[in-house]
């Protein structure tokens, strides 16, 4: 049972390069590599500016393989107002269940009080904040714990676990129980580290597709030393669906 | 045959070193160069580029820590291809005097971590040790990353001002791997290390400059072997055809060791 709390989609966008995807074949990839539930989110241009478009592609997606997918809203914190709009329509209409936020391609720091408005209105939906984590310094870990410590009740996700910050990152998950780890682009030393500090609990697999493999990325996880199986099947699975209260699932 | 170009000698007979402590590691596990060479049996390495950990803490005996990495290498020369470091801000010439014993004493290349040894890439304090380097076309591996110190476009700029040597990004300038990328396309003798290289950091890297400047690299025994199972992998997605490989796995590196 594998879920990936990070893959993103979007038709056609651009990071660094142009990226075609297909839904279909998304599906395909997901299924052929074990993958059972994955958390969308827009990726390029989709999550950084055209938000709107971004949201409704991947509804678009969670509409046609609902069993497949779990939508997370791409808002760019200084669309302000009209983005916290934008967000409660993405729950209501669309039954997103977190929001995204991408400091480098949104351009704000992590902690910027520009961003508090909108990661109220996500937590008062239950909506799980993730951040796309590491890069100096915009979304450094310290950063990133400076906003979910403001907000104990909430849930925050820091995505890749803080990349090349690594050693930043045990004291912010040891400072913010409310604050999980997504393990996608970082080491195995690094990650190791983190799950001998706090054993598997704070892990959250995610593949990065199409950024990174899911073959690499899910062969990471296996290979991580010192733990069990149910300690493994939490990173993979369990504690996405605790956090996203998925119990009743399959 | 597979040579991986960024392995540390990660003793502590030759002084204290941080990493897995300041990471959150248990403990300090130490590689001595038969534990070394077993790591690089389980993870299917034939050979690595190798230098020392603890010599890049600038409160350790640096000479120590190289002639420890130039034994290593004299015990299993077929699996060690020695580099040396030195500290070039503490005193420009006594560092370059200290990479010319080494290289006389069997080191192929030169390893600088710019983080850890506390001088920005582009320091002019590197200026004697680069020149040698050049003047002997011995390449120099730099760790990238982790600004403000290991930046690439630094890194980049030292690579201009010395086009005779070799430059590799340790790393593939992790989070500014993008620039890493971009030195590489503006500058011929820049060349890109896998470890830290995402899947689509290596796809877009080799759409720009080909793959023959790119190396493998690991990072071990950081890691361990199930590291560079993790880095084999980036590389075998992100490159699938064969005569690729063979080139990033190790044709790129032995052409630059003489």
């Amino acid at each position: 049972m594998i879920f990936d709390f990070h893959c993103h989609y979007s038709p056609a966008f651009f990071r660094y390069r142009e990226y075609q995807m297909e839904l279909d074949a998304l599906v395909g990839e997901i299924g052929r590599h074990g993958v059972d539930l994955a958390v969308l989110g827009p990726a390029g241009e989709y999550a950084a500016y055209s938000t709107d478009e971004g949201n409704a592609f991947v509804a678009d997606a969670v509409r046609r393989f609902p069993d497949r997918f779990i939508g997370f809203a791409a808002v760019n914190p200084w669309s302000r107002a009209a983005g916290i709009d934008a967000l409660r329509r993405a729950h209501g209409e669309h039954g997103f269940r977190g929001l995204v936020l991408h400091p480098i391609l949104q351009g704000f720091e992590a902690n910027d009080p520009l961003v508090f408005p909108l990661v109220e209105a996500a937590l008062a939906l239950d909506m799980v904040v993730y951040v796309t984590g590491g890069a100096p310094y915009l979304a450094m870990p310290y950063k990133i714990a400076d906003l979910a410590g403001r907000y104990p009740e909430g849930h925050f996700v820091m995505g890749h676990a803080g990349w090349d910050f690594h050693f930043d990152v045990p004291y912010c998950l040891e400072a913010c129980p409310n604050l999980w780890a997504e393990t996608s682009k970082n080491g195995l030393a690094n990650l190791e580290a983190l799950a001998r500090k706090f054993g598997p609990s704070r892990l959250l697999f995610g593949s990065d597709y199409p950024f990174s493999s899911y073959a690499g990325e899910i062969e990471k996880i296996r290979l991580l030393p010192g733990l069990d199986d149910p300690g493994r099947e939490r990173i993979f699975s369990t504690n996405a669906r605790q956090l996203l209260r998925l119990e009743s699932a399959p | 045959m597979i040579v991986d170009a960024h392995v540390h000698l990660m003793t502590d007979s030759t002084g204290w070193y941080a990493y897995k402590k300041s990471a959150g590691g248990s403990d300090a596990r130490t590689w001595d160069a038969s534990a070394t060479v077993r790591l690089l049996d389980d993870s299917g390495i034939d050979q690595c580029w190798l230098f020392t950990l603890s010599g890049l803490y600038g409160f350790n005996d640096c000479g120590a820590a190289n002639d420890e990495v130039i034994e290593a290498a004299r015990r299993y020369p077929d699996r060690f291809v020695p580099f040396c470091t030195a500290f070039p801000n503490q005193d420009p010439a006594t560092a370059a005097a200290e990479i010319r014993r080494c290289l006389d004493a069997g080191c192929k290349g030169v390893k600088f971590h710019p983080w850890l040894q506390s001088f920005p890439a582009n320091s002019a304090y590197l200026y004697p040790s680069l020149e040698l380097c050049a003047r002997r076309r011995i390449p120099v591996l730099f760790h990238t990353g982790t600004p403000p110190y290991s930046q690439p476009f630094q890194v980049m700029e030292q690579a201009r001002r010395f086009p005779d040597a070799p430059f590799v990004m340790g790393h593939f300038g992790k989070i500014l791997s993008l620039d890493a990328i971009r030195s590489a396309e503006l500058c011929p003798n820049v060349y890109l290390e896998t470890s830290g290289a995402q899947v689509a950091d290596l796809q877009f890297a080799a759409e720009r400059i080909g793959v023959d400047r790119i190396l493998f690299g690991t990072d071990l025994p950081i890691g361990g072997a199930a590291s560079a199972r993790w880095n084999m992998a980036k590389i075998a997605s992100a490159l699938p055809d064969a005569a690729h490989q063979r080139a990033v796995f190790g044709e790129n590196a032995r052409r630059l060791i003489s």
